[in-house]
């Protein structure tokens, strides 16, 4: 292999050694740590990893998952995704059929599975007021918009590598956080939340991550 | 893990997946699909960066959903969710990106050096393994932790270079650009100087 290219793909390519993708969420063994001190591979994929986790929402963001919602709430068969002619064709069918018998079609649930009938409701999203993004201190409660039919929500709070710091259930839509979460928020440092709603043991909707930080405070200088 | 509530809920990754597997039919499908609703925003910033604008990250987040769904039988539960999901939504995008854009695209006057060849036989040097140690220790002395993840990406995985600086969020005026010109010129000096010792990569 002569190509300068060629070399440096085959060099970089991960070995038996490197960590697998999945495992990058999970607490690092010795021979781990030892391998990614000096891995440029693992490295690399460390630092994509945390970019991910790091990664704040936006109005772009938040407009893809919504779409994500539309698109899969159509229940398309998962090789006939929304923009393929072939479903639009379909869809354009379906609809005339609907029209034709005089058919009253419910809203339906998402489904990447896709089936052509359902019975159960079309999946909301639960719309997350706060905390998101950068936050002056630490935030003393959860709040999000109710959703219509939810008889409960269930909320977990968790580190950026997902592990669980707390759980809990209320029927109202706004959760205070016991003073010991609350000293986990600590400047700096990003948590992520979700809350779903829930009718009985279903689950209705769900938030999505939301992320949230509290800022660093930079301590003034006494000016004489 | 803190204030764990007892009650058991049915909205945790592990739970969805439970009843993913304990259902069947629709039960089943709903499962999943509230188990993958938990990750679009997340999944959607992810494409966002690799895809540019809203409509191509949507396209790319539903392939990757769609991915996960074909192959969420096989996943075992070994490690989190979320992250098996990331390895799905990483290469994925990467491969997409690789496609979509010229890899060979750094346009600078500066030349890869070849990895020197540390014994009589430079074919080996196409496996990884007989290579890994070498190469790893040449970068770590020779670039900066920006560089490494740069070239890594641009001549390990063969991303473009506008999707790197998009990626890492590259703000400097040139992008992902700098960082590879300044990685080729630093490793064409350090293996000369290698050479000239008479030391091997």
């Amino acid at each position: 292999m002569s190509d300068a290219r060629d070399q440096w793909r085959a060099a970089l390519a991960p070995t038996p050694q490197c960590i697998p993708l999945e495992r990058l969420g999970e607490a690092r063994t010795d021979a781990e740590r030892e391998h990614l001190a000096s891995c440029a591979r693992c490295q690399t994929e460390v630092a994509l990893f945390a970019e991910m986790n790091a990664m704040d929402a936006s109005a772009d963001s938040r407009w893809v998952a919504e779409e994500l919602h539309r698109r899969f709430e159509t229940n398309v068969k998962p090789f006939s995704p929304r923009r393929n002619a072939r479903f639009a064709w379909a869809a354009a069918a379906a609809i005339a059929i609907a029209i034709a018998g005089g058919v009253w079609m419910e809203t339906r649930e998402p489904s990447i599975g896709g089936v052509e009938s359902t019975n159960v409701y079309r999946a909301l999203s639960v719309e997350a007021i706060a905390p998101v993004g950068d936050l002056a201190e630490a935030p003393r409660e959860l709040r999000w918009k109710p959703v219509a039919g939810a008889t409960g929500y269930a909320v977990e709070l968790r580190e950026v590598d997902r592990t669980l710091l707390w759980r809990s259930e209320t029927s109202a839509s706004v959760l205070a956080l016991p003073a010991d979460v609350v000293a986990q928020c600590a400047p700096g440092k990003s948590l992520l939340w979700d809350v779903a709603a829930r009718r009985g043991s279903d689950v209705l909707a769900s938030s999505g991550v939301q992320r949230f930080r509290v800022a660093v405070q930079v301590p003034r200088r006494n000016v004489p | 893990m803190i204030g764990m509530d007892s009650t058991p809920s049915p909205s945790s990754d592990e739970e969805l997946l439970a009843a993913y597997r304990r259902a069947s039919g629709e039960g089943r499908r709903a499962a999943a699909d509230r188990l993958f609703a938990r990750y679009y925003e997340q999944v959607g910033r992810w494409c966002l960066r690799l895809a540019g604008e809203r409509e191509a990250a949507a396209d790319l987040a539903q392939d990757v959903f769609l991915k996960a769904h074909r192959h969420l039988d096989s996943f075992q539960g070994a490690s989190q969710f979320g992250t098996w999901l990331y390895s799905i939504a990483r290469n994925e995008s990467i491969n997409r990106a690789k496609r979509s854009g010229p890899s060979a695209d750094d346009d600078s006057e500066e030349t890869l050096i070849a990895i020197p060849a540390s014994d009589p036989n430079p074919e080996e040097l196409a496996t990884r393994n007989s290579s890994a140690r070498r190469v790893d220790r040449l970068l770590a002395q020779t670039l900066d932790e920006k560089e490494r993840i740069v070239f890594t990406l641009h001549y390990g995985d063969e991303l473009p270079l506008a999707a790197i600086t998009s990626l890492l969020r590259l703000e400097n005026s040139s992008g992902a650009k700098a960082y590879i010109v300044s990685a080729k010129r630093k490793l064409a000096r350090a293996v000369e100087r290698m050479l000239a010792r008479g030391e091997r990569a």
